[in-house]
């Protein structure tokens, strides 16, 4: 089993893909403002879990050796980081879905789990007992 | 949240030595009885942020310990960064602290 390491992963194509996923799953949640909620709160499940295995599985052709925690923690962080800077920071007024549990907790731990596993699926060498 | 932590690793200290499947249940089962033990005492007793800001808060202050402790005070093997061992559980701590805030309101 692998350790996870800082010192083999450049960090920039980890934060970019995070913030493209990010980015794009806060865009299409924009025209959904004002539908009713378990709308929102399935279609923010839908467009992470689809967004980020994209992202991230491109991101893993690219970076074969990328190990999937630390590709996950540094995804999770810039996501936060993010989240931070521009929904309450910046534009606390445009913030385009809830901090609810479904509506927050939910699809973070749904993009932590599909950052993971695309790791672990798709990139090289393959992780054994994981 | 320190209070939970540590009662966490108490766990697997002690622990440790069971079989992968039982040591996997009694971690999440832990995890998340810990957490919201500790948050519904918590939240009895303040209600200084909302259930979410309190729930953020442990967890920014829960991964800080994690970082100081297995990066400055720990030098053992990093076995534990893996999905079942620290990102469900994790998920567990959180979802403890919000089921918690939901009890008390």
């Amino acid at each position: 089993m692998s350790s996870p390491s800082l010192e083999s992963q450049s960090l920039l194509p980890i934060i970019l893909a995070s913030l493209v996923s990010w980015g794009s799953v806060s865009g299409l949640m924009r025209f959904l403002q004002g539908a009713p909620s378990w709308v929102t709160v399935s279609a923010h499940i839908f467009f992470t879990a689809s967004l980020f295995s994209i992202v991230f599985t491109g991101y893993y052709q690219i970076y074969k050796n990328a190990h999937p925690f630390t590709t996950a923690a540094v995804a999770v962080l810039a996501y936060i980081t993010a989240e931070i800077v521009f929904w309450t920071l910046a534009f606390p007024d445009a913030q385009p879905y809830h901090y609810t549990y479904l509506d927050w907790v939910i699809p973070l731990f749904i993009a932590t789990s599909v950052i993971y596993f695309a790791g672990v699926l798709f990139r090289q060498p393959k992780i054994i007992g994981k | 949240m320190g209070v939970a932590w540590i009662l966490v690793e108490v766990f697997v200290n002690i622990f440790h030595g069971l079989s992968r499947f039982w040591y996997i249940l009694w971690h999440y089962l832990v995890v998340g009885g810990a957490f919201f033990l500790v948050f519904l005492c918590y939240f009895s007793l303040f209600s200084f942020f909302s259930i979410f800001s309190t729930m953020a808060i442990a967890m920014v202050f829960l991964f800080l310990i994690e970082v100081v402790v297995f990066r400055y005070m720990y030098s053992g093997e990093l076995w534990f960064l893996n999905y079942l061992d620290w990102i469900i559980p994790v998920f567990f701590a959180a979802s403890g602290v919000y089921a918690a805030g939901w009890f008390v309101a």
